[in-house]
């Protein structure tokens, strides 16, 4: 089967199957392969599902022949972060303790993927607990580090990396990954994707781990933003993204104030580049966070004192231990002293914020930054040599501490032929706006038509 | 001569460090390695700070927490 279809949009592979250029049996049976072998070498597998892959593919090539069609996703195969339950496979939650780990049931989103007509092919890697305990390098998961698809000595970002790595390397045309704080973002940038993160609630989080209930969120990660598009349709809970009337050229864009300062050189590059093709359907005005608010520390303490809730049993036992990176195992007891009082001034705090966070944005259809200030960083790095640097500001913990949606597209090649990515975050409820002006940029780019060489 | 007792990577951590460092210590069932003694320690002075960030912030009596309270009333919720 040609190699054309591991870089196949949805849009693409759901012509190809009404054609009959291919059938959903053919196409599962190409994704669990490439999986098996690109896959596993990138470490993005953490459980392939193919007996449930080829039951799912074979209903949907029945129903096809009986004249049922489901929608853009029949027969369309995907990769869920293993996070996310599935009734017939273990969820790890990248952790070597829960490896074993079984649900009696599928995770809300996967049931409704499944209604749509798509066909699970793997549960793809993550960071052990979803980086909640504080990983500070990349191995940090039962089954290793997850490998950039750009380049194998390079980390595929956290804490979806599977779900990264799989998508860019064609084992699946999209996968679902699972955001707290920058864990769809960071992956789909240093894999250039196109990642997006909804706002908080608008899908569903039942059957999905818990790190932290105020802060975790489900999304899509795929080619393009139309793909994205596609998928959150079928997962989405609630629709208040699709009563929003989306704005048309020209967009108002604001720009955060020094936020390629710091970057790389080439992500500078780019975001001035992609900054030059936004001017062509967008105003551009330069703005910055209000520096007053204590955006970092208040989405810190809430994520800490959650995730150490979340997990206070496995902690207190002592079966934290088991965990993969040394620095994991005592990750979080501190939080087991974080006073209430601390945790409900960051939850004070957040009220304000996302007031002050929503008057900014009101101008703006979207504000946007570059996602990361680097490239995928050397697998062999530990963190602090890369997060611990002066990376000027981002739109990263304002946020997710305010539940906004943010997408990413890929803006261009920088350090070591890797990608780059500039994020689009605006108000709750706007992810029709980020869809439409993603896919502006999309329409006048080809950087999301380019795929590594494996 | 003075005796020392505290153990050596105890010398020179804030009091409100090792005040949270032994309630810590009581409540888990398995002992840490002193290395994860002392990345626990660090970790607390990490938190402490990021305390004194948020108590930078001013607020009032009137500044409510972002909690949304949804009464149970019965039924299929």
């Amino acid at each position: 089967m040609s190699d054309e279809l591991a870089s196949a949009t949805i849009g693409e592979l759901g012509v190809a199957i009404r054609s009959g250029a291919v059938s959903p049996i053919e196409l599962a049976s190409y994704y669990v392969e490439r999986l098996d072998s690109i896959g596993r070498g990138l470490n993005a597998v953490a459980t392939l599902t193919p007996e449930r892959a080829m039951a799912a593919a074979r209903k949907a090539e029945d129903e096809l022949a009986a004249g049922v069609d489901r929608g853009p996703l029949h027969g369309i195969p995907y990769g869920a972060k293993d996070l996310l339950a599935t009734v017939d496979y273990p969820t790890s939650w990248g952790a070597a303790p829960f490896r074993e780990q079984r649900f009696g049931r599928d995770a809300e989103v996967i049931r409704l993927l499944g209604e749509a007509g798509a066909v699970l092919c793997a549960k793809l890697s993550m960071v052990e607990i979803a980086g909640g305990f504080g990983y500070e390098q990349p191995d940090a998961a039962f089954n290793g580090p997850g490998k950039c698809a750009w380049g194998p000595d390079s980390w595929a970002g956290g804490s979806s990396s599977g779900s990264g790595s799989a998508v860019a390397a064609g084992c699946v045309p999209f996968a679902i990954g699972t955001e707290t704080w920058g864990s769809i973002l960071c992956p789909s940038s240093f894999n250039g994707l196109t990642g997006l993160r909804p706002s908080y609630g608008t899908v569903s989080r039942d059957g999905a781990m818990a790190l932290s209930w105020t802060m975790d969120k489900i999304g899509p990660m795929g080619h393009t933003a139309a793909d994205c598009e596609l998928v959150l349709n079928a997962i989405a809970e609630r629709d208040e993204w699709t009563q929003i009337a989306r704005p048309r050229p020209p967009f108002k864009v604001a720009v955060l104030a020094g936020s390629a300062r710091e970057a790389q050189s080439e992500v500078a590059t780019n975001f001035a580049a992609a900054l030059d093709v936004l001017s062509d359907f967008a105003h551009l005005d330069e703005v910055a966070l209000p520096a007053e608010l204590p955006w970092d520390a208040a989405a810190s303490v809430i994520v800490m004192a959650e995730a150490a809730s979340a997990f206070e049993e496995f902690i207190v036992s002592g079966e934290s231990q088991g965990l993969t990176a040394p620095e994991d195992r005592a990750g979080l007891h501190h939080a087991l002293a974080l006073p209430a009082t601390d945790y409900l001034r960051a939850l004070r705090i957040r009220r304000k914020a996302m007031r002050v966070l929503d008057e900014l944005l009101t101008g703006y259809d979207a504000i946007v930054a570059p996602t990361m200030p680097y490239v995928a960083i050397p697998l062999a790095d530990r963190f602090d040599t890369w997060f611990g640097k002066e990376r000027g500001p981002s739109l990263g913990a304002a946020g997710n501490l305010c539940g906004v949606p943010s997408i990413t597209v890929m803006n261009g090649l920088g350090a070591r032929g890797l990608p780059t990515g500039l994020e689009f975050m605006s108000r709750a409820g706007q992810e029709g706006t980020l869809l439409e002006l993603a896919g502006m940029y999309q329409s006048a780019t080809d950087w999301h038509s380019r795929h590594p060489a494996l | 001569m003075v005796e020392m007792n505290e153990h050596s990577d105890s010398e020179g951590v804030p009091a409100d460090v090792l005040a949270r460092f032994a309630m810590i210590e009581q409540r888990i069932e398995r002992p840490l390695s002193e290395a994860q003694a002392e990345q626990v320690r660090n970790r607390i002075a990490r938190s402490i700070a990021l305390g004194v960030t948020l108590r930078s912030y001013p607020l009032t009596n009137a500044d409510e927490p972002e909690i949304a309270l949804d009464p149970f009333v019965g039924g299929d919720r």
